[in-house]
Formats: C-alpha cells, structure tokens, sequence
C-alpha cells in the first residue's frame, strides 16, 4: 500500500514495529531529499558570499591597476593579486568552507604584502544556515583594507 | 482501532540559547513538528508569545495539542490528546506504553536537535 501523506514519525512507526518495506523507500527518499534541499541551501550560502568577494573584485579593479583576480582556486574562495612592475607583490586571499564542526561556515582570509609583512591570517564565523552578509561585507572591507594601505604607501604611484 | 491516550506525556530539554534565539529554534521546531514529522496530521501553530506556542493535529480518530514553551533554560512539551491505530500495530508497538514511549522519544529527538 502506497501512503505518500505519510508524515516521519508514521513512517518510522510502520518500518519498525511492522517491517513496512515501503516506509523504509519513503524514509530513505526523504532523507535523500532532505540532504538534498541542505546541499542546496547551503550552496545558497556559499555563492551570497563569494557574490560579495566578487563585488570587491570589480571594487578594487576600478582603483588599483596592479590588481589582478587569480581564477582556477584549489579552493571555494577568491585569491586577489596585487602586482608592481609585472611582479607580484602581495595577495589577499578568502577561502569559504565548512566548520571543522561541519555546523558553520567559515570565511578566512590570508595576505602578504613583500617588504610590508609577512603572511597574516584571520577567520569569521557563522551558523552553516543563516550567513549575516552585512558581517561579511564588513569582515572582507576590513581585510581589504588592512593590505590595500601599505600596499598604497610601498607601490602606489 | 484502538486509542492511545497521550495526556500527560512531558518533554523537557534544557538549552543554552539566548532568550532571542531559543524563540527561533521553537519556531523551527515547531515547523519541523508540521511539515516533516506529523505532516499527516495536518498540524497548525499558534503563537501566543515568542516562547509560546500551540501546535494542534487532527486526522481520523487521531487528534493532539501539543504547548511548546521555554521556561528557564528548558524547552518543555506538554501533550494531549489521542493517537487511533489498529490494534496489530497497538501490539506490536510494544502497547500503550510502547506507543506513548515512541511519540515522547521522537519529540525529545527532534526538540534536542533544534536546540543543540
């Protein structure tokens, strides 16, 4: 007998206590598109932050001519190059992934400006389904502009 | 058919959420509660506070209210009503008792899980 209606707490009663075959394809399809609808929002997620990253790319094209995007990333993330006389200098790098946890995303960022400072890193955290974008921004404006002043001071023309 | 009453069943989980937060989490549950785990139920919410609400399901010989409310650092479930099955499933349910156990054990499952 084919019950589509049934809720998950019926489907799990009628698979234990009567063997119900059907409920375990029910239970196992829901679980399939339960984890399905989680990649999807958190795919949601991902792509609002790297929409902010590739908002600041544009940003910083349109200010520092020796700024160039690096594509083809072993990471989900932007890398932001930064170059002097046809010679990197410095990058900043954002990478996104999930929480060791696997509970919440984490942005990091990574920058090295050459003769200015060595590599820094720093992290920022949110729930893995409601990332605050209004941190986000703030969070990438701050790392870009903690490199882009000595970057402006050592190579800016 | 037989019924399996369901009053006075109580779930009680403690949190560590915030007063802000814990209000989400019980709505999230309580979403859960009506599309996921009793859809079947056809279960609607009402909303007398943030950290109050009223989760009502009827269908056939089964009818449930369930009050959801945060007291201090605990987030209790209080039930009434009755479950109608038929008398096979009733036994191999392990009874009434197996029954009521069955309903309590998903709710905490489910209320811990929106609140850890």
């Amino acid at each position: 007998m084919n019950h589509p209606e049934r809720g998950e707490f019926t489907r799990k009663f009628d698979r234990e206590i009567l063997g119900d075959e059907s409920a375990a394809e029910e239970e196992r399809e829901a679980q399939r598109l339960a984890a399905l609808a989680q990649d999807e929002a958190l795919e949601a997620e991902f792509q609002k932050i790297l929409s902010v990253l590739d908002y600041r790319a544009n940003w910083l094209r349109e200010r520092f001519p020796g700024f160039r995007p690096v594509g083809d990333l072993g990471f989900r993330g932007r890398r932001f190059e930064f170059l002097h006389e046809d010679k990197v200098v410095g990058y900043v790098e954002f990478r996104v992934r999930l929480t060791d946890s696997q509970q919440g995303l984490r942005i990091e960022s990574f920058m090295e400006l050459e003769g200015q400072f060595p590599r820094r890193h720093d992290y920022v955290n949110f729930p893995k389904d409601n990332v605050n974008l209004d941190r986000v921004k703030r969070f990438v404006e701050s790392k870009l502009l903690e490199f882009a002043g000595p970057y402006q001071d050592a190579y800016g023309s | 058919m037989a019924k399996v009453p369901l009053d006075g069943l109580r779930i009680e989980v403690p949190h560590a959420a915030s007063s802000a937060e814990v209000a989400g989490r019980l709505e999230a549950f309580a979403q859960d509660m009506a599309q996921n785990k009793f859809r079947e139920w056809g279960v609607s919410i009402v909303r007398h506070g943030e950290t109050h609400l009223q989760l009502a399901g009827r269908r056939d010989g089964t009818h449930f209210d369930a009050e959801v409310r945060a007291e201090d650092r605990r987030a209790v479930v209080s039930l009434t009503g009755s479950i109608e099955l038929s008398r096979l499933k009733l036994t191999l349910a392990g009874g009434v008792q197996g029954v009521r156990r069955r309903v309590e054990d998903e709710l905490a499952a489910t209320l811990r899980e929106h609140l850890a």
